[in-house]
């Protein structure tokens, strides 16, 4: 990756790529030295982690809106899934299990956006979330059963 | 049973790489083929 200035990164995010793997290019936005890079993707994972911020505290208990009513359904659709497959000991977790499932449905969401990037369909991404699950469900179990 | 403990241990670790590696091959592959049908259009 080279040094660019953040006029020209930003015109390199909005062309339109031609070949069908141009999509999943990772290109610089702006780095300063060695240390600090940031790229593409950061810049939407950045996107999505505000979005989240933003869809969690919009929430009213008052459902004043519709925005409230999705945010409600979306709950209730993961609290469904969780009751229906765990013991009711385990249901604990759910918190975790709910960010997971906003964490990849706001990812998706934001990667239907055009000009926009998807970061599920790159690998580091996956491999982070999957990795990061893996060793907290080994140490819990670990703890709680070893 | 060492034999046993190691090849259950190395498919419980592979498990992760190879799912991740499944859900980014899933998620590429789909972008690849509705960015193909966009260029016929």
């Amino acid at each position: 990756m080279t040094n660019t200035t953040p006029v020209v990164a930003l015109k390199n995010l909005l062309t339109i790529a031609n070949a069908p793997l141009d999509q999943f290019e990772v290109m610089s936005v702006y780095s300063a030295g060695e240390t600090i890079l940031f790229n593409n993707l950061s810049l939407v994972l950045m996107l999505n982690l505000g979005m989240m911020i933003v869809f969690l505290n919009m929430y009213n208990f008052n459902l004043t809106n519709n925005f409230d009513f999705i945010l409600r359904n979306i709950y209730q659709l993961v609290q469904s899934v969780v009751r229906a497959n765990l013991y009711i000991r385990k249901q604990q977790y759910f918190a975790v299990l709910f960010y997971l499932f906003l964490t990849l449905f706001v990812a998706n969401l934001v990667g239907l956006l055009p000009y926009s990037f998807t970061v599920t369909s790159s690998f580091i991404v996956t491999l982070f979330i999957s990795l990061l699950h893996f060793i907290g469900v080994n140490i819990v179990g670990a703890s709680q059963h070893g | 049973m060492p034999f046993l403990i190691f090849i259950e241990a190395v498919s419980y670790i592979a498990r992760v790489l190879s799912l991740s590696i499944r859900l980014f091959a899933n998620m590429m592959s789909g972008h690849a083929l509705l960015k193909i049908l966009i260029g016929f259009s």
